[in-house]
């Protein structure tokens, strides 16, 4: 199987499963008793997220959803396309996501789960890229790494639906990309 | 020089239907109106130097304002070698205006957002 635009490993599985280790414990340290509900948007956080919730060494719950594509827009803009299972009325809710770079698809999800009046609302994101930060309301509370301006994937990050499952996390070499297509929120 | 017609926008905060200078503004605004985040096109003009007749010799208007941020965003499609003047007006403007938020996207960034965003640059 060639590799296509995919380059020498950047973090790990150890380096990520020990990051991983470390946010389950902060994170249950400030929920202890409250029981949150992860919630996190498909496709690319959901391996962060099955590892996190393994991690997390108090009760939780967690949930998915998806968003619509802005590559796949039709009129009206960002919407959710696959929604909670249940209300999130007085949980302590916490999105886990996998990049975070504008905060424009994190400042969406946040502002419709407030909506809902949930006790708590916070985020986690596995990679934090800010240089491209657009927005700073998304109370962006843990992160795993603050990583480089490069694109990267393996560890649930896909490049045209390929490569999310490396168990670490690599460069993409840009220049060999093709039109246009890798995730990153 | 790109028109478009305000009533396509939802965000958008203007009056006067944004003249974009080029398709990457034109596909940037419509990545801030997809996600609902209010956005101004070139409101503001920084004045950077006047002439000895009080005259405004040089200025700089940011491509976008995002009032809720309270950020300018100036986009540049120029390669990284070539913003040299750019970045020098942006240093100026720093400086005589140290309150104001900026933030310049250059290529790089924009390659990245089409990346994310699957936009056809060359279109």
């Amino acid at each position: 199987m060639s590799d296509g635009p995919i380059g020498e490993v950047y973090l790990s599985a150890e380096e990520i499963a020990a990051r991983v280790a470390d946010l389950g414990r902060e994170i249950a340290a400030d929920y202890a008793g409250l029981e949150p509900l992860l919630v996190a948007p498909l496709k690319s956080s959901a391996v962060f997220l099955a590892d996190l919730s393994r991690a997390l060494p108090i009760h939780h719950a967690f949930d998915v959803i998806e968003l619509a594509g802005y590559g796949d827009r039709r009129s009206g803009g960002v919407r959710m396309i696959k929604d909670l299972d249940g209300s999130i009325g007085d949980r302590h809710v916490i999105v886990v996501e996998d990049v975070v770079d504008t905060g424009l698809t994190l400042r969406f999800v946040m502002r419709t789960l407030q909506l809902r009046a949930p006790a708590s609302l916070a985020a986690v994101t596995l990679l934090d890229r800010p240089y491209r930060r657009l927005v700073n309301d998304i109370n962006l509370r843990y992160v795993g790494f603050t990583v480089p301006d490069e694109l990267f994937a393996g560890y649930g990050l896909g490049l045209e639906e390929r490569w999310r499952a490396f168990p670490d996390l690599r460069y993409v070499v840009a220049e060999t990309l093709p039109a246009a297509a890798t995730d990153a929120a | 020089m790109v028109r478009e017609e305000t009533d396509q926008f939802q965000a958008y905060c203007g009056t006067e239907p944004p003249r974009f200078a080029n398709r990457i503004e034109v596909e940037c605004a419509k990545i801030l109106d997809w996600y609902g985040i209010p956005w101004a096109y070139e409101p503001t003009s920084f004045v950077l130097e006047h002439g000895a007749d009080g005259r405004v010799t040089r200025a700089f208007t940011p491509d976008f304002y995002l009032p809720e941020q309270d950020l300018y965003v100036e986009v540049t499609v120029m390669k990284q070698s070539l913003v040299t003047r750019k970045n020098r007006k942006l240093r100026e403007l720093k400086q005589l205006y140290p309150h104001v938020n900026v933030k310049l996207f250059y290529r790089r960034d924009i390659e990245r957002l089409a990346q994310r965003f699957r936009l056809r640059l060359a279109s």
